[in-house]
């Protein structure tokens, strides 16, 4: 009997604890589990594009010219610059079709600046005056009428004008030959840009430098452009431009009896010549050339 | 024959087996406590995978947190936001980037300013966390570690009152590194915290890469992604304090409750043990 009661016992505390048990359970599960949670939000963008690219191409100058620049084994070479020259020629007939060419593409999304210079710009000329050659006259006596005749100052290096016919011994006297008067610059070369033609190298390069400076604005702006400079040098011209041309041409050649008028020493009613050499560079250039620069960077 | 002897041979029997019955007793004392923390464990793991509506598992606990920004009032899953723009405007407010095909765009000089919200709106405390993950393509295909790597974007963040939990007020970290950077905060139950979040490309940075850049990106395209990822996970303290009150009244911090859970779970295991000890001596003294 005792026995039976105290199993039933044992049952009911072990039923509590089995009760007991499973509450606790709930609760370690109520303790230990936890909240989570995540979220995610993204976006995303292009690089802008720049894309902007800029080539020179082509020679305007060379060595050797049939008319135009060939190489220096062809067959109809008529102007050629001196065996192992390092420089180019340029001469009365001779020209460049093909040219120099600058060529501009993109369309950017940003903003930009292009910065476009032409340096060092160098063009054939011979500023305004009265041109010729001092020839020496031969065969001079006592005799000689001496009178518009020319004299050499060896220290002011002037020819002076003889307002006398009394011819002095042992004095040089010079005659003036091919004389030719300018009232402007003469430029020999006739540049043409995409076809139109300019008077000077530095009128044809303002166009392109002009066009190509500035600010430019993102995605409206097309950075879009090309420019061909050509050149060409006539041979057959007025009896004047053919003069200066002779007188261009004497001068590359060295000769010191290429003169010009001097007007800033003569008074008017005399006349004094001086070398053209002993010139300034304002007055004359023999040289042909120039350096273009362009930049374009992005501007905020 | 004497009756001390046979008294004393009896006496030591039942010692040697109450010392037998002692060590049983202490040996399913144990087992029962390791089935207590074996099923304790099952449940942890069975609760993590139950949904929060599960009564049985969420007592005492109203969880609720959430992000926002004023491009999206609540972000759910992966939500598309509105981080970059299609134009940028310098001081002087002209307009110096512009994408030719309306998406967004980014470029030396480019900034953008983005704000999103953490909320919990639980009544409990919550560690949270704000990773950044970038990407670069080109044509389409994503670029290599070393390529995102130098990337020029650069990133800092902050909250609204300038607490600068990525970079500071004079430096900005390259987006690779930032990406590479966990940021783990707290935020008190009822509480939120707005971020700022600042990207730039520097203008005068290297010329050499972002022209790489632009001239690639105009012959094949390059694309950059950039995504924000929270998660938040109850704080093991739900009372401890993050952020700014959402509301001025006192809450009253649910989880709370567990502590006395787990003082009513130690009675518990201190009950059970005596009454097994306690039944299991009983048994031994009637036998």
């Amino acid at each position: 009997m005792k026995k039976i009661l105290a199993k039933n016992k044992f049952l009911k505390i072990a039923s509590l604890l089995v009760v007991v048990f499973l509450i606790t359970t709930c609760v370690i599960g109520t303790t230990f589990a936890k909240y989570t949670t995540s979220s995610s939000g993204n976006d995303s963008a292009k690089i802008a594009k720049w894309g902007i690219e800029v080539s020179a191409s082509g020679s305007l100058f060379g060595k050797n010219y049939g008319n135009t620049i060939v190489a220096s084994n062809a067959s109809d070479i008529t102007v050629k610059a001196e065996t192992n020259a390092d420089y180019n020629v340029v001469a009365p007939g001779t020209k460049n079709d093909t040219g120099f060419q600058v060529k501009i593409s993109g369309t950017p999304e940003v903003n930009y600046e292009m910065t476009s210079k032409a340096e060092e710009v160098k063009d054939i000329f011979l500023s305004a005056g009265t041109y010729g050659m001092m020839v020496e006259k031969y065969g001079l006596n006592a005799a000689s009428d001496v009178k518009g005749l020319y004299t050499y100052n060896t220290t002011s290096k002037v020819y002076t004008k003889c307002t006398t016919s009394t011819w002095t011994e042992g004095t040089t006297y010079y005659t003036l030959q091919d004389s030719v008067e300018i009232d402007g610059t003469y430029y020999p070369i006739q540049w043409k840009l995409n076809g139109t033609d300019y008077d000077t190298l530095e009128e044809a390069l303002a166009v392109i430098t002009t066009a190509t400076n500035g600010t430019k604005v993102a995605v409206v702006d097309s950075a879009d452009a090309e420019y061909t400079l050509t050149w060409s040098w006539a041979y057959e011209q007025t009896d004047k431009e053919n003069k200066l041309d002779t007188v261009l041409g004497n001068l590359a050649a060295g000769k010191t009896n290429v003169v010009k008028r001097d007007t800033k020493t003569s008074a008017l009613d005399e006349e004094k010549y001086k070398s053209v050499i002993d010139f300034n560079s304002d007055d004359y250039s023999l040289e042909v050339g120039f350096k273009y620069n362009i930049t374009i960077n992005q501007v905020d | 024959m004497s009756f001390k002897s046979s008294g004393g041979a009896v006496k030591e029997t039942a010692r040697q087996q109450r010392k037998a019955w002692v060590w049983i007793m202490l040996m399913v004392n144990i087992v029962f406590l390791l089935m207590l923390m074996t099923l304790g464990i099952i449940a942890l793991r069975v609760g993590n995978y139950l949904p929060e509506t599960d009564i049985v598992f969420v007592v005492g606990k109203d969880t609720s947190v959430t992000v926002g920004s004023e491009d999206k009032a609540a972000w759910e899953g992966k939500e598309k936001l509105k981080i970059f723009s299609t134009s940028h405007k310098n001081d002087k407010g002209e307009v110096t980037v512009e994408s030719s095909d309306s998406s967004n765009v980014i470029a030396p000089g480019t900034e953008s300013v983005y704000e999103f919200t953490m909320y919990n709106n639980s009544n409990i405390a919550v560690f949270y966390e704000v990773d950044f993950d970038f990407l670069v393509e080109v044509g389409g295909i994503k670029q290599s570690d070393e390529e995102e790597e130098r990337f020029p974007l650069e990133l800092r963040m902050r909250t609204k009152t300038d607490d600068f939990v990525i970079g500071s007020e004079n430096e900005y970290v390259p987006i690779y590194d930032a990406c590479l950077l966990g940021h783990r905060r707290v935020l008190g139950a009822e509480s939120y915290e707005t971020f700022v979040v600042d990207l730039r490309w520097k203008f005068d940075g290297d010329d050499i890469t972002d022209t790489e850049l632009g001239d690639l990106s105009a012959e094949k395209g390059v694309m950059a992604f950039l995504s924000i990822d929270t998660y938040a996970e109850e704080h093991i303290d739900p009372a401890v304090v993050g952020g700014t009150r959402i509301h001025d009244e006192k809450t009253e911090i649910g989880g709370s409750i567990r502590w006395m859970w787990l003082l009513l779970l130690m009675i518990n295991t201190a009950v059970i043990i005596f009454y097994v000890s306690w039944l299991m001596n009983k048994r031994l003294q009637k036998w």
